[in-house]
C-alpha cells in the first residue's frame, strides 16, 4: 500500500493550518520550556544564580499562554490525528490551572528566595509538567493521555525530591515514585485490556461502541474499566488509593505540597468528569455505585484522620483527601448540576488553597509546623490571620464564604442525582471537618500562651514578599467578594459544564 | 392618619424602651403617653369616619407571608366594628399611660414599664386591625407577650412570676385552638383573608371534610377552635383560671389588660368571625353555654373572694361571660356594646383599687380595710360610680347593655336562652352582691386596718384623679349616648361587619316583650344589694356565725372561697404529671441521658477514637500502601457482582470467612 495516501497527506497539511491555530499555546509552552532549560544551561555555567530569573520568565510565558488561550478560536476541535481535543470545558479549566500556576510559580519564588535553594530547574520542571497536565487535560486517546500523565508525573518525582539535603523530601519522591509506577502500570492495563476488548484508543469511539452494546455484552469492560479508572483514583488521592498522600505532602517541601495539591486536582477532575460524562456515561449504572462508595470513604477517612493531626501539612493532606472525596461525589451525580458543582467546588479549593499555602510560605520563617504554633498569630499578623480564617472557612464550607457554594451545589447535585445518603453522610463529615478547621482558628485567634516568647518574635521576622502579600490578599478578598456577587462564578461554571455536554 | 394610628404606640414603645435612658423615666413615659395619645385622637377621627360616616377603610401595607396561594399582607381594616375597637383601646391606653405616670413614678423602671404599656397597644392595634387572621394571630400572640411581661413587671416577686407564667401557659391552650382554626382555613379555603374566607363560608356551610376518617362539619369545627381561643383569651370557664391571678400585676396593667383590652380579645374574635360562626348552631349553642356558666361561675366566686382586686378580676370574668353568651345568641352587637361599656366602667373600678392601694400602703385585702369613704372621697365616689355602672344602675352605662343582653336572651325563644337568661339574671344578683360587699367593706364599713395606714392615707394624685375622670364620666353617659347607636332597631352602624343570620335577628321580640319580665333583673339587683347591705354591714355578727356554726353553709362558703376547685384539680392532675414528665422523662431521660449521649459526649468519646484508628493504619510503610491499593483495586472489581444475586452471595460467603478466619 502507497504510503502516503491522499488523505493523509492533506490531514498533514492540515496539522499546519488549523492544528497550528489550534495548538498554538500548548507550542509556545513547549518552546518556552525549552528556550528556559537551554537559557538556564548556559548561564548557569557563568556562575549566576538563576532561579529568580527563570522564575519570572515563566511567570511571564504563563501569562502569555494565558492570553493565547483566551485568544483561542473557540468552539470544539480535535486536533493532531484526533489525538487532543478542546471544548470550552476544556478551555475554562486550562485557564484556571494556568493562573494556578502563576500563583503557584510566584509563591515557590519567594519560597527559593527564602530557603536559598538556587536550582532554576524547579520551574522548568513546573512548566514541564504543566505541560503534562495540560496534555492529559486535552488528550482524547489512551496514549496521549498516558504520556501526559507520565510526564506530569517522572517531573513530580523530580520535583517531591527537589530539596536533594533533605532525607525527608528524599524519601517522600521514592515513595511517590514507587507507588506511582504502581499507579501508571494499572492504567497501562487496564488500557490494553479495554484495547483488547474493544479494539478503540480513541475515547470518543467508547462513547459509540458503549452505547450500542447491553451491558450484559460489555462484563469484561467493567474490569478494564476499573482497573484503569484506579489510577485517576490514585492520582486524586480517593480512598482505597490515599495512602501515598499525607507521606508525600509531608516529606516534601512547602511550595511542592501547594503545587501537588492544587494542580493536579484540577486537572485531573476535569479529566474524570469529562471521561465519565462524556464517553463512558452508558457505564453510568455501572461505575456510579462503586464511585460513591470510593467518594463516601475519602470524606469520612480525610474528615476522621484530619480530626487527630497536630501537623498543619499533615492536616491538609487529609483534608485534600476528603475534598476529592466531595468531587468526586459531585461527578457521581451523573447531572449536569453534578459536573458545575465540580467546577464551582474545584475554583473554590483553589482559591482557599492559594490562600493557606501562600500565608504558610509567608510564615516560614517563624517555623510553623503544628498547629499549636499558630497561637497568637492573630496579635502579630493580624492580615494573615484574616487570610487563613478566610480560607479555611471556605474549607469547612461556612456560608459567607466560597467554599459554602461549592459544598451547596455538590450536595445539591447529589439530591438530584438521588443519592440521599450519601449526602447525609458528607453533610455529617462537613461538620467533622468544621470542627477541625475551626479549632485552628481557635488557636489563631485565642490562644496565646503555648509558645516561648522567643517564638513570637519569630512572627516579626515573618515577612511577605510585595508579590506574595498581593496574592494572600487578593485570594482572601476573593473568596468574600465571590459570594457577594456569586453570579459570575456560577456562570462560568454553567457555560463550562454546558460545554461538556454539548 | 391611619397609618400615624397604627404606628403612633410602636415609636413610642421603640423611643421609650431603646432610647429611655435619654430622656430620663419621666421624659420617656411622657413621650409614650403623648404618642398613644394622638393615636387616641386619631381613632376617634376614624370612628367618625367609619362609623358615623360609614366609610370602611382597607389599607394594604406590604405582603407579608405569600405560600402558594395563601397571601397576607400588613394591613389596616377599619370596620365599625374595629373602629368601637379602636376607640376603646386607645382611650383606655391613653388614659392607664397617664395613670402610670404618677402611680409607677417611684419605680426606676418606669420607661420599661409604659414602653411594654405601648407595645401593648401597638400589638393590640394590630389585632383588631388586621384584616387576615395571620395578622390577628400575630397581634394575638403578642398580646399574649405582652401581658406576660407586664404581669410579671415587679419580677422579683415570686407571686407576680407565677402568675405571669400561668397566664401564658394557659393562653398557649387557647393560642393553639387559634392556631388550628387559621389552619384549617387555609385548609378549606386557601386564604387567611376575612373577605375571602367570610364570602365563601356561606358556601361550605353544613359540608364535611375528612380528618382522621372521620366526617366533620367544617363550619363546626372552625366554630369550636375559635371558641377555645376565644375561651383562653377571653378567660371563659375552664381556661379562666389565669386571669383572677394576673392582678399580680401592677394595677394599670389590670386595668388595661385584663379588664379592658385585651380580654376582650376573644370576644373581638367571635364577633369578627360572625359570618362563620352563624352558620354552625351547635357552635353558637356550645358559645353561649361556656358564657352563661362563666358568668355564673365567676360571679359566684366573686362573692366570697377577700382581695380587693380579685373581685374586680371575677367581676370581670363573670361580665366577659355575659358577652360571650350574648355573641352565642347572635347578638354580636350586644356583646360589643357591653364590651365597650364594660371597659369603660371596669377599668374605671381597677384604677380606683389601685387609688386605694396607692393611698394605704399596698393593703388589698377587704378584711383589712375600712372606713375609706370620709378619707378618700374623690376615690369613693368613683368607685360607687363603676359599681352602679356595673350593677346595671338604671340609666347607667352598665345598665343598657347588661339588661339589654337578659332582654335578648329573655326574648330568644329557645332552650339556651332561657337558660342564658337565668343565669344571667343569678349572676346579676350575685354581681350587685359583691359589688356592694366591696363598697360596704372597702369605704363604709368599720375601719379595720393599721393605724399608720390611715395616717398616712392620702387622695389620689393629680394625674391619676385627671386620668380616673374621663372614665367616670364614660360610666355614667356611654350607655345612654350609644344605646340607640349601636342596638336601635334597624341602625345601619355595623354595615357589614357583622353577620346575622336573618332568622335569629330578635330586636323585636326584645323591645315588645313584657316589662315585668324585662324588669326581672332590676330587682334581682336590688335584692342582692339589700342583702349585702343588711348581712355585712348592717348584721355582720350574724353573717359570721351563720359562717362558723351550719356545716353546710361553710362547706359551700369554702368551695367557692376556692373558686370552685380549679386550680386544684388542674394542678393535681395535670400539673403534676406534666411536670413528672417534663423532669423524669422528656428533661433526665431524653435531654440529659439519650440526646447528651448520642450528641455531645459520644461525639467526645467516639470521634477522637475512630480517628487515632484510621491514623494508626497509616503506617508510611510504601508495601502497606500497595497493599491498600490492591485492597482498593479488588473491591473496585468486585463491585459490579454486586448487581447480581450469584455474586452478591458469593461476596457474602466471602465476606463471612475472612471474618470466620480473622477472628
Amino acid at each position: 500500500m502507497f504510503p502516503f495516501s491522499v488523505h493523509s497527506r492533506f490531514s498533514y497539511f492540515s496539522f499546519f493550518s488549523n492544528d497550528l491555530v489550534s495548538l498554538l499555546p500548548e507550542i509556545f509552552l513547549v518552546c518556552c520550556i525549552c528556550l528556559f532549560l537551554v537559557h538556564g544551561v548556559v548561564f548557569s555555567k557563568t556562575g549566576r544564580i538563576l532561579s529568580t530569573n527563570v522564575a519570572n520568565l515563566s511567570i511571564l510565558a504563563l501569562v502569555f499562554v494565558c492570553i493565547l488561550l483566551c485568544c483561542s478560536p473557540g468552539g470544539n476541535y480535535l486536533a493532531a490525528y484526533s489525538c487532543f481535543f478542546e471544548d470550552d470545558f476544556i478551555r475554562i479549566i486550562k485557564v484556571f490551572l494556568l493562573l494556578t500556576c502563576i500563583f503557584c510559580v510566584t509563591l515557590s519564588l519567594f519560597y527559593i528566595q527564602l530557603e536559598k535553594s538556587n536550582t532554576f530547574e524547579y520551574s522548568v520542571l513546573l512548566l514541564i509538567s504543566l505541560f503534562g497536565i495540560i496534555a492529559v487535560l486535552g488528550a482524547n486517546d489512551f496514549l496521549s493521555l498516558y504520556l501526559g500523565l507520565e510526564l506530569q508525573a517522572l517531573s513530580f518525582y523530580t520535583l517531591a525530591a527537589n530539596v536533594r539535603v533533605s532525607e525527608f523530601a528524599t524519601e517522600a519522591g521514592l515513595k511517590y515514585f514507587v507507588i506511582g509506577a504502581v499507579a501508571s502500570g494499572f492504567y497501562l492495563f487496564g488500557a490494553s485490556l479495554l484495547y483488547g476488548f474493544t479494539g478503540c484508543v480513541r475515547f470518543s469511539d467508547f462513547s459509540l461502541l458503549l452505547s450500542h452494546i447491553a451491558p450484559a455484552e460489555v462484563e469484561g469492560i467493567f474490569l478494564a474499566f476499573f482497573i484503569f479508572f484506579s489510577s485517576f483514583l490514585f492520582k486524586v488521592g480517593a480512598v482505597p488509593f490515599h495512602a501515598w498522600v499525607p507521606d508525600v505532602y509531608e516529606g516534601t517541601s512547602l511550595n511542592v505540597t501547594a503545587i501537588f495539591a492544587l494542580l493536579p486536582k484540577l486537572a485531573l477532575f476535569g479529566v474524570i468528569t469529562r471521561l465519565l460524562f462524556c464517553y463512558f456515561f452508558s457505564l453510568f449504572d455501572v461505575w456510579q455505585f462503586p464511585f460513591v462508595l470510593c467518594a463516601v470513604f475519602s470524606f469520612v477517612w480525610g474528615s476522621l484522620a484530619a480530626l487527630g493531626q497536630g501537623r498543619i501539612k499533615r492536616l491538609l493532606a487529609y483534608g485534600g483527601i476528603s475534598h476529592s472525596g466531595y468531587l468526586l461525589f459531585g461527578v457521581c451525580s451523573g447531572t449536569v448540576y453534578g459536573a458545575q458543582g465540580v467546577v464551582i467546588y474545584l475554583l473554590s479549593y483553589i482559591l482557599s488553597g492559594v490562600t493557606i499555602f501562600c500565608s504558610l510560605v509567608g510564615l516560614r520563617f517563624s517555623r510553623v509546623r503544628y498547629i499549636a504554633d499558630f497561637a497568637g498569630l492573630s496579635l502579630f499578623s493580624p492580615g494573615v490571620a484574616f487570610a487563613i480564617a478566610a480560607s479555611l472557612l471556605s474549607a469547612a464550607g461556612i456560608p459567607p464564604v466560597v467554599g459554602f457554594f461549592g459544598k451547596l451545589s455538590i450536595f445539591l447535585s447529589a439530591l438530584a442525582g438521588s443519592l440521599y445518603v450519601g449526602a447525609l453522610f458528607g453533610v455529617l463529615c462537613s461538620v467533622i471537618s468544621t470542627f477541625y478547621y475551626l479549632r485552628i482558628l481557635r488557636t489563631i485567634f485565642f490562644e496565646n500562651g503555648s509558645r516561648p516568647l522567643g517564638a513570637f518574635f519569630s512572627f516579626f521576622g515573618s515577612y511577605f514578599s510585595k508579590e506574595l502579600s498581593f496574592l494572600v490578599g487578593f485570594c482572601a478578598v476573593l473568596l468574600f467578594w465571590i459570594p457577594i456577587n456569586p453570579r459570575i462564578l456560577f456562570f462560568i461554571s454553567f457555560y463550562s459544564s454546558i460545554g461538556l455536554i454539548g | 392618619m391611619y397609618l400615624c394610628l397604627f404606628l403612633f404606640p410602636f415609636f413610642g414603645f421603640l423611643v421609650s424602651g431603646s432610647f429611655g435612658r435619654l430622656f430620663g423615666k419621666q421624659g420617656a413615659a411622657f413621650i409614650a403617653t403623648f404618642c398613644v395619645c394622638c393615636s387616641c385622637l386619631c381613632s376617634f377621627v376614624a370612628f367618625y369616619e367609619v362609623g358615623l360616616t360609614s366609610c370602611p377603610v382597607t389599607l394594604s401595607l406590604f405582603p407579608w407571608i405569600c405560600v402558594d396561594v395563601v397571601e397576607s399582607f400588613w394591613s389596616i381594616s377599619v370596620d365599625s366594628l374595629t373602629a368601637v375597637m379602636l376607640v376603646v383601646i386607645t382611650t383606655i391606653s391613653s388614659l392607664v399611660h397617664v395613670y402610670s405616670i404618677s402611680y409607677i413614678k417611684d419605680d426606676p423602671f418606669l420607661a420599661r414599664f409604659i414602653s411594654y404599656l405601648s407595645l401593648f397597644t401597638f400589638l393590640m392595634l394590630s389585632l383588631v386591625l388586621a384584616d387576615n387572621y395571620l395578622q390577628l394571630f400575630f397581634g394575638w400572640e403578642g398580646v399574649g407577650l405582652a401581658s406576660f411581661l407586664l404581669i410579671s413587671f415587679w419580677s422579683s416577686r415570686l407571686q407576680a412570676c407565677k402568675a405571669a407564667t400561668k397566664a401564658i401557659i394557659i393562653n398557649r391552650v387557647g393560642d393553639v385552638g387559634l392556631a388550628l382554626a387559621l389552619f384549617c382555613f387555609i385548609l378549606i379555603f386557601g386564604s387567611v383573608e376575612y373577605s375571602t374566607i367570610f364570602s365563601c363560608s356561606s358556601k361550605v356551610a353544613f359540608c364535611t371534610f375528612l380528618f382522621c376518617q372521620f366526617k366533620v362539619d367544617i363550619l363546626s369545627c372552625i366554630g369550636v377552635l375559635l371558641l377555645i381561643g376565644a375561651s383562653g383569651k377571653s378567660a371563659q370557664i375552664g381556661l379562666h383560671t389565669w386571669l383572677p391571678d394576673a392582678i399580680e400585676g401592677p394595677t394599670p396593667v389590670s386595668a388595661l389588660i385584663h379588664a379592658a383590652t385585651m380580654v376582650t380579645a376573644g370576644v373581638f374574635v367571635l364577633a369578627r368571625s360572625s359570618p362563620i360562626l352563624e352558620f354552625s348552631p351547635v357552635v353558637l349553642f356550645f358559645v353561649s353555654l361556656v358564657g352563661a356558666f362563666t358568668a355564673f361561675f365567676a360571679a359566684t366566686t366573686g362573692l366570697v373572694q377577700n382581695d380587693l382586686k380579685r373581685v374586680i378580676a371575677y367581676s370581670t370574668c363573670s361580665q366577659l361571660g355575659y358577652m360571650v353568651f350574648a355573641s352565642g345568641l347572635s347578638q354580636y352587637a350586644l356583646g360589643v356594646f357591653h364590651l365597650s361599656n364594660h371597659a369603660f366602667f371596669k377599668a374605671l373600678l381597677f384604677l380606683g383599687a389601685g387609688c386605694i392601694i396607692h393611698a394605704i400602703k399596698d393593703e388589698q385585702d377587704l378584711r383589712r380595710i375600712g372606713g375609706l369613704a370620709y378619707l378618700l372621697p374623690f376615690t369613693y365616689s368613683f368607685i360607687l360610680v363603676g359599681s352602679l355602672a356595673l350593677v346595671g344602675f338604671p340609666f347607667l352605662t352598665g345598665f343598657y347593655s347588661k339588661d339589654a343582653i337578659l332582654e335578648f336572651s329573655l326574648s330568644n325563644f329557645s332552650v339556651t336562652g332561657g337558660l342564658c337568661h337565668w343565669f344571667g339574671v343569678i349572676s346579676a344578683l350575685f354581681t350587685s352582691f359583691y359589688s356592694f360587699r366591696l363598697l360596704v367593706l372597702g369605704f363604709l364599713g368599720y375601719p379595720n386596718g393599721f393605724k399608720s395606714f390611715y395616717k398616712n392615707c392620702h387622695e389620689a394624685p393629680l394625674f391619676i384623679a385627671v386620668s380616673l375622670i374621663p372614665l367616670g364620666l364614660g360610666s355614667l353617659f356611654i350607655g345612654f349616648f350609644c344605646r340607640e347607636l349601636f342596638l336601635g332597631a334597624g341602625t345601619p352602624f355595623w354595615a357589614n361587619s357583622i353577620f346575622i343570620y336573618p332568622v335569629r335577628e330578635s330586636i323585636i321580640e326584645a323591645e315588645c316583650a313584657p316589662v315585668i319580665l324585662k324588669q326581672i333583673p332590676l330587682f334581682f339587683t336590688v335584692m342582692g344589694a339589700a342583702v349585702s347591705f343588711s348581712f355585712i354591714y348592717h348584721n355582720p355578727i350574724i353573717t359570721y356565725r351563720f359562717l362558723f356554726f351550719n356545716q353546710m353553709f361553710r362547706v359551700f362558703y369554702t368551695f367557692l372561697n376556692q373558686r370552685w376547685l380549679f386550680d386544684r384539680v388542674y394542678n393535681e392532675s395535670f400539673a403534676k404529671a406534666f411536670l413528672f414528665f417534663g423532669h423524669a422523662i422528656s428533661f433526665r431521660i431524653v435531654d440529659k441521658g439519650a440526646l447528651e449521649i448520642l450528641g455531645p459526649f459520644g461525639i467526645v468519646f467516639i470521634f477522637p477514637g475512630l480517628s487515632k484508628q484510621l491514623i494508626s493504619l497509616q503506617s508510611g510503610r510504601v508495601y502497606h500502601n500497595v497493599l491498600f491499593i490492591v485492597y482498593g483495586l479488588g473491591f473496585l472489581l468486585c463491585s459490579p457482582l454486586f448487581y447480581s444475586s450469584n455474586g452478591c452471595f458469593f461476596l457474602i460467603s466471602v465476606g463471612c470467612w475472612i471474618v470466620f478466619r480473622v477472628f
